[in-house]
């Protein structure tokens, strides 16, 4: 066998051109397709960590009547959360309650719709430890009529540290309520849709301003131990639903599903393509060799042999594109998974509420990079088939004195 | 002399279309162990067909072919394949050399597929040796001169000890003092070692060799003639 693979090997170096042709389209497709599921899965772990570092944790536990589409926050679904549910959160983890709603934010001339976070700000920071985020300013201090609001916002409305605005919200009772805040710090956390529209305050700022007495819309729970999706079936109790980080987010999970199948379709149409190519230099080659397939024929090598000897052409020309394309795939990916792709632009825009890192960074893990090198053989193997059963059904007495 | 080599009543037919051409006709010839025997006729005389039959590359439409007393032409592409790899060696007008092996890689490839492992580095060698090319193991056939790429097959037909040598024009593509050469290595195997040559030539100089001249004529067997062993 390892004859037949030296063989096999050197006859590629035959034709180099023709040979390094069909490996570049092999190797292309192999390094999108490891690029390709490195940037889907980054996108799904961007958004698994956005939702987590900010809004779910581990499990989000919210009324039952609260919507789930991140786009209305309406007070008059809070609930006070029951002292049962409280227990059996805190026996699980580290639970930090919260109030969001919606309210009004005018600064002189200017207002924007925004996004108010009341938060606990001795649980919220052991739930949401704000490792990667970065604050120009402090967090509110305590008594203090301060706020923090999310770069894009400040941006947006020219906000800097110390300047006061105005907050307009509406009670949970339906009057309109404003005071007067000063910005004690800009935020640029983890998830872009704080950036855009959020602002953040004590909960002791946020029950004044919206006289909510003890209720609260969102309750996050950082699971100490156990199965955290067998936690969150375990506090889906009447007039509440907790749902782990995974189930908050599958509709955006869902959307990467679909770019994964489509990175999918990209390689196999590229794959196809090389197939073709791969199908071509092996058809060339056997109609090229006809005479030294006859001579190995002559002297003894069975028509499986023939048969091995092209289908091996086919898998070293899979192995050593798929090969290449995967150290190429391979360093592209690592190079995003340490320094990321800046999406700033794309989701850093005031007012969206799309709920995503602002750097992605690419996934990498070897099962994809041996998924793709196994199926770039497998194509080279495969387009090798006809131009091998061709070889190996040549009549040796003539093959021999082909010209 | 024993037999190497007999074809009975050998009839060999190709379809060509709606047509079949038979290429020979109830031919009938034995080679003896040691004979340097010439296949002589004009183009599409079968002496080429009668090559193929003896050197297992082909199975006649009738008859039979017997090598060393077994008959051939029953046997699967395997065991043919098998027999070939083991019992005959080829030497080709074309020379036929694997373009990508190195001389020692050619020669050697002949015990490989005869399943030889012992001692082959040595065989191979000593047979490149006999034909003037030890100096030439690493080249590759584009670095050897056509009557040089001749002495390669030689040794490649030689290494395994065959019964027989089928030498098809072997000096057709070789000018004349290469061919000389050639024929003159192959006289030698023919009477140091009683290697069994049978050629298909156009060559006088390879008919003046022969001891031994079948000649063919649109398929049938029209002269055999043997001339005595030189002393």
């Amino acid at each position: 066998m390892w004859f037949l693979i030296t063989l096999a090997f050197r006859n590629l170096f035959r034709n180099k051109f023709r040979t390094a042709l069909s490996s570049v389209v092999v190797m292309v497709g192999v390094a999108i397709q490891i690029f390709g599921w490195g940037l889907v899965d980054g996108g799904d772990e961007n958004v698994l960590r956005a939702a987590s570092s900010t809004m779910t944790a581990d499990v989000l536990i919210r009324p039952s009547a609260y919507p789930k589409d991140n786009l209305s926050w309406p007070l008059a679904e809070s609930l006070v959360p029951p002292p049962s549910l409280l227990d059996a959160a805190a026996a699980s983890g580290t639970l930090a309650p919260r109030l969001l709603f919606n309210a009004r934010l005018v600064a002189g001339t200017e207002a924007s719709r925004v996004l108010v976070v009341g938060y606990d700000p001795e649980l919220d920071f052991k739930v949401f430890p704000r490792t990667h985020w970065a604050i120009d300013g402090t967090w509110p201090a305590e008594g203090q009529q301060q706020v923090v609001v999310g770069r894009a916002l400040a941006r947006l409305l020219d906000l800097a540290v110390g300047r006061e605005i105005i907050l307009e919200a509406r009670s949970f009772q339906g009057a309109l309520n404003a005071y007067t805040y000063t910005v004690s710090g800009v935020v640029h956390t983890d998830n872009s849709m704080f950036d855009n529209i959020g602002m953040w305050m004590p909960l002791a700022l946020a029950d004044t301003l919206v006289l909510t007495e003890g209720r609260r819309t969102h309750l996050a729970l950082d699971v100490h131990d156990g199965d955290v999706a067998a936690v969150a079936v375990a506090l889906d109790t009447a007039g509440f639903d907790a749902v782990t980080v995974r189930e908050e987010t599958a509709d955006m999970l869902a959307v990467g599903d679909i770019r994964r199948r489509a990175v999918s379709f990209l390689v196999l149409i590229i794959m196809v393509i090389a197939a073709t190519g791969i199908a071509n230099t092996v058809v060339m080659a056997a109609y090229e060799r006809v005479r030294e397939v006859g001579t190995l024929m002559a002297f003894g090598m069975p028509r499986r042999g023939i048969l091995q000897l092209f289908l091996i052409e086919g898998a070293v020309m899979g192995i050593t594109a798929g090969g290449v394309g995967a150290v190429l795939g391979s360093a592209v990916n690592l190079y995003f998974s340490e320094n990321g792709i800046d999406l700033s632009r794309q989701v850093g825009v005031a007012g969206s509420s799309m709920s995503m890192g602002s750097v992605l960074y690419t996934t990498f893990a070897w099962t994809p990079v041996l998924a793709s090198v196994f199926f770039a053989i497998a194509v080279a193997v495969i387009a090798s088939i006809y131009p091998a059963r061709y070889a190996a059904g040549l009549v040796p007495a003539d093959a021999v004195r082909a010209e | 002399m024993p037999v190497i080599c007999q074809l009975k009543s050998v009839r060999k037919d190709y379809p060509m279309g709606d047509l079949t051409v038979t290429a020979l006709r109830d031919v009938s010839v034995e080679i003896h162990a040691g004979e340097f025997t010439v296949f002589s006729g004009p183009s599409g005389s079968g002496k080429s067909t009668a090559l193929n039959l003896i050197g297992c590359l082909d199975r006649p439409s009738a008859g039979s072919v017997m090598l060393e007393g077994r008959d051939v032409a029953t046997l699967g592409d395997e065991a043919l394949g098998a027999v070939r790899a083991r019992r005959i060696g080829f030497i080709f007008q074309s020379f036929n050399l694997i373009p990508v092996l190195t001389a020692y890689e050619n020669v050697e490839l002949a015990l490989r597929l005869a399943g030889v492992k012992d001692g082959r580095d040595a065989r191979v060698k000593k047979a490149l040796n006999d034909v003037g090319l030890g100096e030439y193991l690493d080249r590759r056939p584009a670095q050897l001169s056509g009557g040089q790429q001749q002495r390669v097959a030689i040794a490649r037909a030689l290494v395994k000890q065959p019964a027989i040598v089928i030498a098809d024009e072997p000096t057709a593509n070789l000018d004349s003092t290469n061919g000389a050469a050639i024929l003159a290595i192959m006289k030698e195997m023919n009477t140091r070692a009683g290697v069994t040559f049978l050629f298909s030539t156009h060559d006088p100089d390879v008919v003046a060799q022969a001891r031994r001249i079948v000649t063919l004529h649109d398929g049938l067997l029209v002269n055999d003639t043997s001339r005595p062993r030189a002393s």
